[in-house]
Order: C-alpha cells, then structure tokens, then sequence
C-alpha cells in the first residue's frame, strides 16, 4: 500500500473497482462484528492478518507475474521446498546462513527455469510452471523421503513468532513488501516495462523493451518471494512439511484476479491483490467462526474466482479502471 | 492466447467448486512460543490415579455438571468415512454428558496448515476443549500449545502429536501392537516368502510410521520375505488404486499389500480386484468394515483390523468432560460406559487405547461403521 493519502485519493478518484472492494470488507466487518462478538477482537485480527502475510506476500509475486501476462503455478512448491532445503542442510551441520542461501539460490534456479520455459523456449505459463511445479514436488519427496524436516536452529521461529514494536513481524514484512513493489510498479522503469510487456509484448519488443529477460526476471522474483513465504511458513511451525503449499497457487491467483489484476496481463497492482486476499481470509475467518464448514468455504471461494474472471472478462477494452502504465 | 488463458482460468476456477481440495489459508500462529510450563505438561497418569490439577492448569475441573461444554473437533480430512463415524461418536457422548459439538470440521484433503487455521479460529471462539487428528504431528505442535495457554482442554485423537503440550492422547490400535499384528497375519498369508508392499496414508504421519515400523520389525524375521515398496497415498483412494496397480504391474510375482491406513485394504483391494489378481494378491491391514465386507467375502482381504472410530470419538469427549469437570485424566481400566467401553493406559503413558477387532468373513457383517 502506498502513502495512506495517495491510497486514499487514488482508491476514490481511479480505483473504483477496489472502493467497492473495500466497502465489501467493511461491511463484512460490521456484520460478522455483529454475528459474532469475537470476530473484532484484536487477538483474531491479528492471528489472521499474520496467517495470511505468508500468502500475501507469495501473491504480490504472482500479481506482477500476472500483469507481465504470465501464470506462476510452481509458486506453492518452492514455498515447500526452500525450507526443506534449509532443514537438511542445517541438520547436516551447515552454517545456517549458508542454508539460508542454498535455499534461496535453488528457488532462484526454479525460478530461472520457469522464465526460460516460457520467454525462451515459448511453453504457455501454465504448462511450463505446471511442469517445475510436478517435477519439483517429487523432488521434494525424494530428498525428504516424504517426511516432515524440523532441524532447525533454536532461535528460528522468533521470525514468525517474535514482534517488533507490539507488532507480528511477518505483518511488517508484508506492509514492507506491499509498499516497496507498489512503488517498483508504479514509479520504475522496471514496473511500467512489466505493465507493457503484459499488455501488449509485441508491441513492447518493437519499443525496445527486452521482453524475455523480462519474463525471465519476473519469475524469478516470484520465486524468490514464495522461498521467502516458505521460510516464514516454517519459522511458524518450526517444521518443514513436504506436502506444504499445495493449493498455495490457487489461492494467490485467486486473491490476485479478486484484487482487479487482469488474467490477461497489463493491468492490475499490488493494493489490490493485498485486499484481495484480506477479504478472502476474514470471509473464510468468519465461516470457522460461526461454523460453516469447510466444503462451503471451498465452494464459495470457487464462486469468488469465477465472479472475479467474469468481471474482468467484462471490462470493456477501452475502460481501463487501472491505469498504471501512466503512473 | 490470451482468450485460452482465460480459458484455463476458468477451468481453474471450475475445479476449485468442483474439488474437495482446496485449502484456503495460511493458518498461523502469532503468540510466541509457550515457555516451559509447570503442571501443563502432560499430567502424568503413572499412578494409575491422575493428581489434583497443579497450578497453571486452571482449567482441569473447572466446569460443574450443569455447564454445557462446548467442544471442537478438528479432523485431519473432512469428510473421510473413518472421522464421520468417530465425529458421530462424540455427538452420542455429547449428548450423554452435557456437551456441545462446536463444530467438526477439518480440511477437505490432508493440510496441517488449514488444520492450524481451524484451531485457531476455534480458540477465538474460546471453546473448552479441542480433539485434534493431525496431519502432521510436528507442524501441530505450536497450535495445540497456543490453544492449552489460553486455558482450551487439547485432547489429540486417532493420530498423535506426542510432543505438543496436549493433555492426553485417545487413539486405537497402539501402532506398535496393530502393526505386529499386520505384520504376522502377513507373513501367514504369504507362508513366510514372497514379495510383499506396504502402503501408508501419509508418511509424515507418526502413527502410521510407527505403525508401519512394527511390520517391518516383524517381517525382518522371515528372510523370504522381500518387502518391495513402501507406498503413501495421502489418504487419498483413487491414488492408492493407481499405485497399487503401478506395484502389480512392475512386481508380477507380488502377494500381498498391506495397508497401515484405513484408505489403503479398500483400495488395494479394488485394484486387485479390476486387475483380476484375485487369488494371486491379498490385500491386509486397517480398513473399515463397511468399505470392505464384498472383499472379505470374496477372499480378497482375507482379514482386517480396526476399531470402532465412533467408539474413539465418544472416549475423547467423555474424557475431555472428565477432565473439565472432575479434573481427571484417563487411567488405565476406566470405563466410559456401555458405548465407550474400558480404555487401556499403558503406565506412564499419556496415550488412551480403545480396543481392536479383527474382521474375517465371519464378523464383518455385524458392523455398522
């Protein structure tokens, strides 16, 4: 999110669409506040709000994936398989940081592979990230014979755990996070190139842009932030699990088409999708609370992303509600 | 290709309505870590008579007769026969004991991670007690301590998660003694030589490890024996058919499967069954009586072994109202009723077992679960 004023203003002047979005969650507030009197609590704002930083900040990788045109299946894979990674190498006795690295460079690795699928040997996003994602999992399986790592150093689950300023700390890393790629989408050239090459890429090579090291960066990045998801996911279980993140994917992309990105690339933003996932928590947060059980949930969450893609389908062409490319 | 984007999009979403297997969220667990806690460690039951409660365990005794108590179940798959009847057994308990079913609920496939999100949401509506299945006895750990330090009675049920602060574990089939059990009624069916497979729900499960562990150790003793593959099908029927066809295909001379979770003998036997191996395979384990009775007769699964899951589900809850009201953990011999049945504690053990039934043809038909 960026400076609460600009927020604001923009979410009122060209937002419309996440206005609307916003006075859904209040709404959902003041009557779930009603239904239930523990909902508004601050202990289940902020068990939820921390639970779903992991997701969110997966997703803002997926959002830029999606504006540059692309789809990152593989994002719930890597999310498992850094912090198995990590658990392994420490329990061998190698220096934690050294872990750290092996981990973020094997996700960086995934996350070559997935842009040189797609930008250089021309596989369709889905088909090449659904690829990494198979073929990785099983990975996952064979290096941690199926079961769950929890060699970690003692002090590790302080990072999911701990707070900073009577505040959870994946909660600051994911405003972090939400302020910095809002503002390396809206005002870099890396950002406006993304938007271009998204919405149009022939168009977007002819300007000059390098479209496929592009891509290539793009998922990459998204790599690197579903690695970092992972370590918080097992700083908060202090356990590794091989069968983690497995509907990570799903979720994400629903939050992301929910938050106005468009499937079909070039347009959308990073507040969006962060709202986006906000909703889909509290709404799932308030069906535990009052006892809708969990088939209802996954329906219901099934009809988000189809009203989602449905809305977007609509947009007419000439009304963008999301004008980045300008910003 | 943007069109067959949407395209895919819409599919995808269509099958997210459509399958079961969604999770939803990122379940977290912001307190910190519980710091060591005195008198919430697991009370011992060693004297065969559980202490008073110790301080700092406020909630032991806590509720009179008269208070209804509100009790949450949490299952590691939603929806699974096998939690259905135990969730039904602890609805009779409920309503023998003065307790209310909250909510059971679980994750529509195996994910400790929405399993967390349940839980939480559960300790935010302050129920008294919470019975957990858990897909993953590590990852649990920190859940079950956040919901015992904001005073909810944790009880782990049907599978375990032993090292979490969770007041007292009731379960079936000690996983050892069922899986020497499996262990040697395989051996006998395969007269002690031939290649064999085992199968498991889900290999980060500790129970079926141990489970599968005991068989090992049993079929270690028969040097004819070659144990060929160990397959985990996470619980899931249609993948443990696939993969068991996959095991007759590529092991011709296979005898026998063994399953450790009650998903595996139904589906092996079925596979067995489409494969016309019947007569050439058996099929062996824990399974549910209902899901197996055509093959038991047909000779597929010569015998199975199991427990009345309802009769789990019923012990969990009256022990949870036990301990609420009487502050009184389960003890070795306790007697939960007609229904509930006497519970074993092995000494000095925080672990509850209901007892086993072995089905063969001649008793598989007299249960209903």
């Amino acid at each position: 999110m960026t400076k609460p004023r600009q927020f604001w203003k923009g979410t009122f002047a060209k937002y419309n669409y996440q206005f609307v979005l916003l006075l859904f969650l209040a709404v959902w507030f003041v009557v779930m506040g009603i239904v239930n009197h523990s909902f508004l609590s601050m202990n289940n704002i902020a068990t939820v709000v921390t639970r779903l930083s992991e997701i969110a900040i997966i997703a803002m990788g997926m959002t830029i994936v999606v504006i540059a045109g692309g789809f990152d299946l593989s994002v719930g894979t890597i999310m498992a398989m850094v912090p198995c990674i990590v658990g392994l190498a420490y329990g061998q006795g190698v220096p934690f940081a050294v872990c750290l690295a092996f981990g973020f460079l094997a996700a960086m690795a995934v996350g070559l592979l997935n842009g040189v699928l797609i930008a250089k040997a021309g596989f369709q996003p889905i088909i090449g990230t659904l690829a990494t994602m198979t073929a990785l999992r099983s990975l996952i399986y064979v290096i941690t014979k199926g079961k769950p790592i929890s060699s970690f150093p003692e002090n590790y689950m302080q990072l999911a755990h701990g707070k900073l300023l009577g505040i959870p700390i994946p909660i600051l890393l994911m405003l972090a996070f939400a302020v910095f790629f809002s503002w390396i989408m809206s005002h870099t050239k890396f950002g406006r190139f993304v938007y271009a090459t998204g919405g149009n890429i022939k168009a977007a090579d002819i300007a000059g842009i390098h479209t496929a090291g592009l891509t290539i960066k793009v998922y990459v990045l998204s790599a690197i932030l579903s690695a970092l998801a992972g370590i918080l996911y097992s700083s908060r279980l202090i356990s590794a699990s091989p069968d983690a993140g497995a509907n990570t994917s799903f979720d994400c992309v629903t939050a992301v088409l929910l938050g106005g990105t468009s499937i079909a690339g070039g347009k959308g933003n990073i507040q969006g999708t962060v709202l986006g996932i906000i909703i889909l928590n509290f709404i799932i947060n308030g069906f535990n609370l009052i006892g809708i059980n969990a088939y209802w949930q996954m329906i219901f969450k099934g009809c988000v992303l189809l009203a989602a893609i449905g809305y977007d389908s609509r947009r007419k062409p000439g009304f963008k509600m999301v004008k980045q490319k300008t910003a | 290709m943007k069109k067959m984007k949407k395209l895919l999009a819409i599919l995808l979403a269509a099958s997210m309505v459509m399958m079961t297997g969604c999770s939803g969220k990122q379940a977290d667990t912001p307190a910190p870590q519980p710091e060591e806690q005195t008198g919430q460690e697991a009370p011992d039951a060693k004297q065969g008579e559980t202490e008073a409660p110790e301080a700092g365990n406020s909630m032991a005794g806590s509720k009179t007769d008269a208070d209804t108590i509100k009790i949450g179940i949490v299952v590691k798959q939603a929806g699974a026969p096998y939690f259905d009847y135990a969730a039904g057994g602890a609805k009779k308990a409920a309503a023998d004991l003065n307790a209310e079913i909250v909510s059971y609920t679980g994750p529509t496939s195996e994910d400790v991670n929405q399993e967390i999100t349940f839980i939480e949401d559960l300790i935010t509506q302050k129920v008294d007690a919470i019975l957990v299945s858990t897909a993953d006895s590590t990852a649990i750990i920190p859940t079950i301590n956040k919901a015992m330090d904001a005073g909810i009675a944790v009880f782990t049920f049907d599978i375990d998660a032993p090292d979490s602060n969770r007041l007292f574990c009731i379960t079936a089939g000690n996983a050892e003694e069922s899986g020497t059990a499996i262990g040697e009624s395989l051996a006998k069916a395969v007269d002690g030589a031939g290649q064999v497979a085992l199968l498991t729900g889900g290999l980060g499960s500790d129970t079926l490890n141990r489970r599968l562990a005991a068989i090992e150790e049993v079929l270690a003793d028969y040097p004819d024996i070659e144990i060929v593959a160990t397959e985990a099908c996470d619980d899931d029927f249609e993948k443990c058919v696939s993969q068991v066809e996959n095991l007759m295909q590529t092991y011709p001379e296979l005898k026998a499967v063994a399953g450790v979770s009650t998903v595996n003998p139904p589906a092996a036997a079925m596979a067995i069954k489409s494969a016309k191996k019947d007569g050439q395979v058996i099929s062996l384990g824990i399974a549910l009586p209902s899901q197996i009775t055509e093959y038991v007769d047909s000779g597929i699964i010569p015998e199975a072994i199991l427990w009345d899951p309802g009769v789990m589900g019923y012990d969990a809850v009256a022990a949870a109202c036990d301990y609420l009201r009487n502050g009184e953990l389960p003890t070795d011999g306790k007697d939960y009723g007609e229904y509930g049945g006497k519970i074993v504690v092995e000494s000095g053990d925080s672990v509850a077992y209901i007892p086993s039934i072995v089905f063969t043809k001649d008793n598989v038909h007299d249960f209903e679960f």
